[in-house]
């Protein structure tokens, strides 16, 4: 192709392609196999021109491109043209400001058979990109804004890439790559979080802030405390964040490890008080399994929720009172139940030392093993206590 | 002399990148850089900088990246203007637009344009790529 086509080349990718925004054209313009060098976050031939288009007209909707002047030499010709634009989406994550920029930019092409087979462009942006760095102070304002909509997206957009914190809760952290997955928890750890700014200094590229924090575990405990936010600031973004405040009134919502033990006492006091529907609805798992041991009509393997509460109706029917009753957790989160059982049976008194081991699963009671200490007499207790029916009225139909 | 070749300018170009950026031979932008340079700075407006704005720019990269080549990867001329493109490479061990060493290498490609008039550097646009420094040093976000 001449010089001059070279140039019509680039006039048309400049009027049509861009200002025009005839993204079709690009497959007229690009070869199927054509490269960025420069940009290669953009895929190859015309999609990284439609590509490079829809992440640029994302931030600047009504950009338009002036050509300055062309140069061009056998199959290169470059182009300098002034860019102008409305930043009214996002762009390198700064929130739309409104505010009308314009850069200068460097568009070269190196061409074969009438294509484009290769593609630089450099944008001096940067004064631009600096119009649009929220200030200090306005970064604090968004920070406390996003955090109280629960917009923790966008509250991790405030963040530098490189980005330091030492969070008093939650430790040091490195990189909005690990920030982002860790505040998709927020949802979780807390039904109502507030952090209202009461004190707000900056200076320079440094802020503090003194604010209150009013928030609820998912359970509607509370959470009250006084905080200080230090941050410091780099091009419109934070770069570093330490908060300091008493850790205490965070228990609700620190899960840390949960008291299991809590779990097999609230089942006592449900059967105690004959409340079967919330033992099946948030104590007892759906896969739960009773193990007793032993040769007697209770013992064997008890499983599924209905058949565990039939179960505890005929223990308690054994008449077996428990006392030195004890408990602990293993190193797994398995509750265990240490008690002496005591029974009488025509005035012949017996004694049950036992164990009983609660597994817990998705934070409900899921693997019960009773470990029995003496099992010849709790056969023979048993055995006394309950009478099988006669063949074939015992046998299961 | 007006009438320089394209040969001669690009010769007068490669010099400026060999000679100042790779040697930090300073001295040598007195006899490159005409006395009435204009640089476009970044929104494209004129900045008058003269031999030793030049110059003084290219001491900020050096301070920033003490190590630092410049390579040209292409050179072509149309009338009184050349195209240059480079890649700067280096190693961020000194202050940098504001940004403390973060010893990061950096790999930057720049594309400028130069007017060369009577055999010296009269006007150029472009040239240098400090957005994309910013961006692989972590002082701004990366393109998507």
């Amino acid at each position: 192709m001449s010089v001059e086509q070279n140039k019509s080349l680039m006039r048309r990718f400049v009027d049509e392609f861009w200002n025009s925004r005839k993204f079709s054209l690009a497959d007229e313009l690009f070869a199927p196999e054509a490269v960025s060098p420069v940009e290669i976050q953009l895929p190859p031939g015309p999609a990284g021109a439609r590509k490079k288009a829809e992440t640029l007209l994302a931030g600047f909707p009504d950009l338009k491109y002036a050509i300055d002047f062309i140069v061009a030499d056998g199959n290169r010709v470059s182009a300098y043209v002034n860019a102008t634009g409305t930043h009214q989406g996002k762009y390198l994550g700064f929130a739309p400001t409104g505010k009308r920029v314009s850069w200068s930019e460097i568009i070269a092409f190196q061409e074969s058979d009438g294509r484009v087979i290769s593609s630089w462009s450099q944008s001096q942006m940067l004064p631009a990109l600096r119009q649009l760095m929220p200030s200090p102070a306005e970064i604090i304002d968004l920070y406390y804004k996003y955090a109280n909509a629960g917009d923790w997206s966008a509250w991790c957009d405030l963040f530098a890439e490189d980005l330091v914190m030492d969070e008093q809760l939650a430790g040091h952290i490195e990189g909005l790559a690990t920030l982002r997955p860790m505040m998709d928890g927020m949802d979780k750890m807390y039904s109502k979080f507030q952090n209202i700014p009461k004190q707000v200094i900056t200076s320079g590229n440094e802020g503090a802030v003194v604010s209150h924090i009013s928030a609820a575990s998912p359970s509607g405990e509370t959470v009250e405390a006084e905080v200080m936010n230090y941050f410091r600031f780099a091009n419109g973004k934070i770069t570093y964040m330490s908060n300091f405040h008493d850790t205490a009134p965070f228990k609700p919502v620190l899960g840390g490890e949960p008291d299991n033990t809590k779990l097999v006492f609230r089942m006592y006091d449900c059967f105690g008080k004959g409340d079967m529907a919330t033992i099946k609805k948030e104590i007892f798992h759906p896969d739960i399994v009773w193990k007793m041991p032993g040769h007697h009509p209770l013992s064997g393997e008890i499983r599924g929720v209905d058949r565990v509460i039939a179960f505890f109706d005929a223990l308690f029917k054994a008449g077996i009172v428990v006392d030195n009753t004890h408990f602990g957790v293993l190193d797994d989160g398995t509750v265990v139940e240490k008690h002496m059982g005591h029974g009488e049976v025509n005035g012949k008194k017996f004694l049950f030392p036992t164990c009983t081991t609660y597994g817990i699963r998705d934070g409900k009671i899921a693997d019960v093993q009773v470990h029995t200490g003496d099992q010849h007499s709790v056969d023979r207790y048993m055995w006394a206590q309950f009478k099988l029916r006669n063949i074939p009225a015992r046998l299961n139909a | 002399m007006p009438g320089s070749t394209h040969e001669e300018n690009e010769i007068l170009l490669t010099r400026w990148f060999e000679e100042l950026w790779n040697r930090k031979n300073y001295a040598v932008a007195q006899k490159l850089v005409h006395s009435d340079f204009v640089d476009h700075g970044d929104g494209g407006q004129e900045v008058k900088r003269g031999a030793d704005g030049a110059t003084d720019v290219v001491k900020i990269w050096h301070a920033g990246f003490p190590d630092g080549r410049m390579t040209i990867e292409d050179i072509y001329t149309e009338g009184d203007k050349s195209v240059v493109r480079t890649t700067f490479r280096g190693t961020h061990s000194g202050d940098f637009a504001g940004v403390a060493p973060s010893g990061k290498k950096v790999v930057v490609t720049a594309i400028g344009i130069d007017r060369i008039i009577d055999g010296r550097i009269a006007e150029s646009w472009g040239d240098l790529n400090v957005m994309g420094v910013l961006q692989q040093i972590g002082a701004l976000p990366s393109t998507e």
